[in-house]
């Protein structure tokens, strides 16, 4: 923007607005209003980090990162400070929300395929942004210093040093130390509240700004091709076409207030876990890790340790980064339309190798989703000749990779929610009811 | 318009465009952001304030209960101790004693008691939490809290955690100690006491080294099988073996049998005992004049049991024991088990011949009526030992061939202070920690047939108390700064020399306390020698006679000889002097016969003694101090008169008033009860 050579401060306000309605561009096609299009996940989930900013800067003025005062300021947050458990019931259900948030964000990206170019990078940022947001979770979890806490970086922490090699070098650095002790307490506290915010901060700015360069939320064009929304210049008024500050940016707004206000009434009513100080001569049984990485817990009973910790999530993240770049899922083609009897037979052989594999390692709750979403292909199969309609004709047209992605987000949902609920003493199988 | 209109127009009005919609989503916002401070005011620590000053308002001493309240949180911080407790934020009262009648939590004041609120805080004691302000978190066990508030009934737990000693205001923790002592829970059970030492036990559980000579595999059968169907009175506890399993382990106890010192010696025959009534009253009266009682017990024809529990009960020993066991036992009993508590009387051969007639005539003829064994073999004493060492026998018993086993049971120098988490409870119990203590003592196999603890007879108030005293034994017992231990050293004590040798083998201190080592039967003797005479004590020693008509009398007679006895009473009149009771105390030239007379006048008129002592048994009536009339032959005159100057130094404890008397006044008292030398046995008519 040219800057003008006299100025008043409503001028410079205008300005200003320009610049924020310019994240979308200043006018939207009235059908990218709704939310169905984004579920306006990506602005919920910068809504959580918004709040997850103010109740960790108010938390941080009674927050000591020492043993055991961390855990005595917990009590006092919850009997003394006026609020004091409202602000940590937030904090801890936003960052909840955040992680899951992130997640439907990111899978929603992919079934609408809005990271084809030029958005490629995009996409690898938000993946960054995504294992920044599990890690500033998992460092977070540490401070309370009680029980939970404890076992639960124990836990995750003793997965790094699966690592061959540098396994324990790492877990030391990270730790300051062979095991969860004060050093640690004071590195996750420099990482969660400094290094990991500002890195967040950083990377969300990069983030938008290239939301922005590439034309806002990503449409599909009658050609199948992606059209920016706010082609043309932001001035010039068009057919069909809206002010995005009045209406996305007030929409995603209130989108916003609505979660606020519902995060804050769960923390009202449901108070953020918080077990005894923690213990480390009494191991809890089971010990486990916070909710997000149960899944990774589940598949280490299963797996040895190399694989189950690092390989297959390595294997995970490096598929999520190359998307992009292997134009997968670029054409929304039927996987049914041409061999479809080899593909059967190739479908047939994956599902039966990862049977036996899962079998062989006795893994049972993994099996159900490659049933699953292998019935669901056979059945797409089925219907792709005939002239079907509804759900069948719907699942028909999927190609490849919406299949590869439905079955890896049902083996996390899965195995998080087997870790989650039905695991107890010495990982066993238990009824979530029957306690 | 149509009610549909309106609610349109209404619509266009209040979300009609997006900055509408935004407001109301922002106030939406503000609003659910007001909820918490508005909650925040109505919580409960407030309303208590509240509730309290409205209480108060209605009180005589409205102004000045009024003018010693705070509002706000209140807390007691003892940051070198880690106490933070908020407890005093609701319980407002519990410095004002004038709201003693007010029966309201949380506005009842504390009872009186020796440590200040502040000195320890609530917690240490009544346990919760005590950084709490809310009712549920501060008294009740939660996930971030286990341990509640300790019940009132076993509240006496908490003083044990720094007090060793036995304290007046703390019964139950005092039986709790002694039971776990007394019942042998300590020596499969490893209990270490805030000062650092293991608690002993202090029973002494038989050896059973040379079983076979006192018994029969019979008789160890049936007593393996149910103890108290022997002795009501015992506290060895039931195994709850089947027939099998106490059959083989009588077979391997009488096994591993070897022959005692004792067998060496040959038994003198006894003579046919005479079956005529005469001879059965004497057997008894020499049972009764020995006071084998004062240890002893017997059940008589009603069924109750008379005598002392130092040692076994006696009711069906003639069921148990063999007849030449019994008369080497009675000549010589540390010959057969040389920690026996029980003392080398030296009788003659005509009154062992009378003892053990009377003893083995003790017998209940059905006891063993039915226990037929089949022979033992060697299959049956291999596995007999299995069970012996699995069962820890040896933890108590001396057993050949078996190592008394270390650390056998859990420990529970913390057991206090036990995570529940760790805690398998019982279903339908109580998930405390006090039910889970004593619901195990109550019935320990019930927490899993395979577990090892046995099944003790204890009544419900002494469960309650090993609970207590248990309870005490919390992580902040163990890790109590020495400080505030509060434990008075108990050196060990074994008397020396000859005299020492005479005063083992005559088991003095089973019944008496010398230097805070042995019995609390009998008078403490650490200072003996200052408090009687010579004479006295040799007479005493060859006829003990009862001291007070109101007790009953205890000490047994010894047939020492000459020599012997010169020895034992010179040894404690030379030995157990106590310091200061000497002549710098008090000339005894001064006690002259004007000092007796005006000591009489005082006797009798200022003091009026004759309420309490007798001198003549005639006239006296007083009845709860010791008659006086031979007290110039049994106490020094420097004892007499360190006594009437202070008897609570002297004696503590004694129920003899200080009467204060002046230097002058004490030595007067003290010419005038030196006069007093009756006869003894005059004196006693």
């Amino acid at each position: 923007m040219n800057a003008p050579a006299s100025s008043n401060p409503i001028q410079a306000l205008a300005r200003w607005r320009d610049e924020f309605q310019e994240i979308f561009a200043a006018r939207v096609r009235e059908s990218q209003l709704g939310y169905r299009l984004t579920w306006y996940l990506g602005a919920l989930t910068l809504g959580t980090f918004t709040i997850q900013l103010i109740t960790g800067i108010l938390l941080m003025l009674y927050y000591h990162p020492s043993i055991p005062q961390a855990y005595a300021d917990m009590k006092d947050l919850q009997f003394v400070i006026s609020s004091g458990v409202l602000l940590r019931n937030l904090h801890r259900w936003s960052a909840h929300a955040m992680v899951f948030l992130v997640f439907v964000h990111m899978a929603k990206v992919f079934y609408r395929r809005a990271y084809r170019p030029p958005r490629e990078l995009n996409w690898v940022v938000g993946v960054c942004l995504l294992l920044l947001t599990l890690l500033l979770s998992y460092t977070g979890y540490l401070l309370p210093w009680d029980q939970l806490s404890y076992w639960g970086t124990t836990v995750g922490s003793n997965i790094m040093s699966s690592i061959p090699f540098i396994g324990d070098k790492l877990r030391f650095t990270l730790l300051g130390g062979n095991t969860v002790n004060a050093n640690a307490l004071l590195r996750f506290y420099v990482l969660h509240t400094m290094i990991l915010p500002l890195t967040v901060i950083l990377l969300i700015s990069i983030h938008l700004w290239r939301l922005h360069e590439d034309g806002g939320m990503y449409t599909v064009g009658p050609d199948g091709g992606p059209v920016p929304s706010g082609s043309g210049a932001p001035s010039s008024p068009q057919a069909g076409r809206t002010l995005s500050y009045r209406e996305l940016l007030f929409r995603e707004i209130i989108g916003i207030e609505v979660l606020a206000a519902g995060l804050i009434l769960i923390a009202l009513r449901w108070n953020a876990p918080l077990e005894q100080l923690a213990d480390p001569l009494h191991t809890p049984n089971p010990a486990k890790a916070p909710w997000y990485f149960t899944g990774l817990q589940e598949l280490l009973h299963y797996f040895p340790p190399f694989v189950a910790g690092i390989i297959l999530p390595g294997l995970i993240v490096l598929a999520l980064v190359v998307i992009p770049f292997f134009h997968v899922n670029v054409k929304e083609e039927n996987l049914w339309v041409r061999n479809k009897s080899s593909r059967l037979l190739t479908l047939g052989i994956v599902v039966v190798v990862l049977s036996v594999l899962l079998i062989r390692f006795h893994a049972w709750d993994p099996l159900l989703p490659v049933w699953i979403v292998g019935g669901f292909m056979v059945l797409a199969a089925q219907s792709s000749n005939r002239q079907d309609k509804g759900f069948r004709a719907w699942l028909a047209s999927k190609p490849l990779p919406f299949w590869i992605m439905t079955w890896f987000l049902m083996e996390a949902v899965t195995l998080t929610s087997v870790g989650t609920f039905f695991r107890g003493p010495g990982w066993s199988w238990v009824w979530p009811w029957r306690t | 318009m149509s009610l549909r209109d309106q609610f349109g127009r209404l619509r266009r009005i209040f979300l009609g465009d997006p900055a509408r919609r935004f407001a109301w989503a922002s106030l939406l916002l503000v609003g659910v952001l007001l909820i918490a401070p508005t909650q925040d005011f109505f919580n409960q620590w407030r309303h208590y304030q509240r509730e309290y000053r409205k209480l108060i308002r209605t009180r005589p001493d409205a102004a000045t209960l009024e003018r010693r309240t705070v509002s706000g949180i209140q807390q007691i911080w003892i940051p070198e101790r880690g106490v933070v407790d908020r407890c005093a934020t609701c319980h407002l009262a519990l410095n004002e004693p004038s709201l003693a009648d007010v029966r309201k939590q949380p506005f009842r004041p504390h009872p009186p008691m020796p440590h200040s609120l502040t000195e320890f805080g609530c917690v240490m004691c009544h346990h919760g939490q005590g950084a709490a302000t809310t009712v549920e978190e501060a008294h009740y066990s939660t996930k971030a809290w286990e341990q509640p508030i300790l019940p009132a009934r076993y509240l006496e737990g908490s003083c044990g955690q720094c007090h060793m000693d036995v304290l007046e205001g703390t019964p139950q923790l005092n039986l709790g100690r002694q039971l776990l002592a007394r019942y042998g829970c300590v020596h499969c059970h490893s209990v270490t006491q805030p000062d650092g030492t293991r608690m002993t036990p202090v029973d002494e559980p038989p050896s059973l080294l040379h079983v076979a000579e006192k018994t029969t595999r019979e008789w160890i059968f049936a007593w393996i099988k149910n103890p108290q169907a022997y002795s009501a009175t015992s506290t060895m506890p039931n195994f709850r073996f089947n027939d099998q399993q106490a059959a083989d382990i009588a077979s391997f106890l009488i096994a591993q049998s070897t022959p005692s010192e004792n067998a060496q010696h040959g038994v003198a025959k006894i003579p046919a005992p005479a079956e005529s009534a005469d001879a059965a009253q004497a057997r008894a009266s020499l049972y009764g004049t020995l006071f084998c009682a004062s240890c002893h017990a017997i059940q008589n024809q009603a069924g109750n049991l008379v005598g002392g529990d130092l040692a076994p009960e006696l009711t069906k020993v003639g069921s148990k024991v063999n007849s030449e066991w019994l008369i080497r036992w009675l000549n010589q009993p540390q010959g057969y088990d040389p920690k026996t508590r029980m003392p080398r009387y030296r009788f003659d051969d005509k009154q062992i011949a009378l003892l053990s007639t009377f003893l083995l005539s003790k017998k209940d003829p059905d006891f063993l009526a039915n226990v037929h064994l089949p022979p033992s073999d060697a299959e049956s004493i291999a596995r007999g030992k299995t069970l012996v060492a699995e069962y820890g026998c040896a933890a108590c018993h001396q057993i050949n061939g078996v190592n008394p086993p270390e650390n056998f049971a859990p420990d529970l120098s913390r057991i206090g202070s036990k995570p529940l988490f760790q805690v398998g409870f019982l279903r339908g119990m109580p998930e405390t920690l006090p039910d889970y203590i004593s619901g195990k003592i109550h019935d320990p196999r019930a927490f899993g047939p395979a577990l090892k603890m046995p099944q003790f007879t204890l009544a419900e108030p002494q469960i309650e108390a090993i609970t207590t005293a248990l309870l005490a034994q919390t992580d902040r017992a163990v890790t109590m700064p020495p400080e505030l231990v509060r434990v008075t050293p108990h050196p060990k004590y074994h008397p020396g020399g000859e005299g020492g040798l005479l005063l083992e083998e005559l088991r003095c201190m089973s019944c008496h306390t010398i230097n805070g080592n042995g019995g609390d039967m009998a008078p403490d003797l650490t200072w003996e020698g200052s408090a009687v005479q010579r004479d006295w004590l040799y007479a005493f020693m060859k006829n003990p006679n009862t001291l007070r008509p109101a007790l009953i009398r205890r000490m047994p007679k010894f047939n020492l000889t000459e020599a012997e006895n010169k020895t034992v009473s010179d040894y404690i009149l030379n030995g157990y002097q106590a310091p200061g009771f000497n002549s710098r105390a008090l000339d005894v030239r001064t006690l002259n016969a004007e000092a007796a007379v005006r000591g009489k006048a005082l006797y009798y008129t200022k003091y009026a003694c004759q309420s309490c002592h007798i001198i003549d048994f005639k006239k006296d009536k007083g009845y709860i101090g010791p008659p006086l009339a031979a007290v110039g032959n049994r106490r020094p005159a420097v004892w007499i008169y360190k006594w009437l100057k202070n008897p609570q130094a002297v004696v503590p404890g004694t129920t003899m008033p200080n009467p204060n008397l002046s230097d002058d006044e004490a030595r007067d008292l003290t010419a005038f009860l030196m006069t007093l030398k009756a006869r003894e046995n005059e004196a006693a008519k």
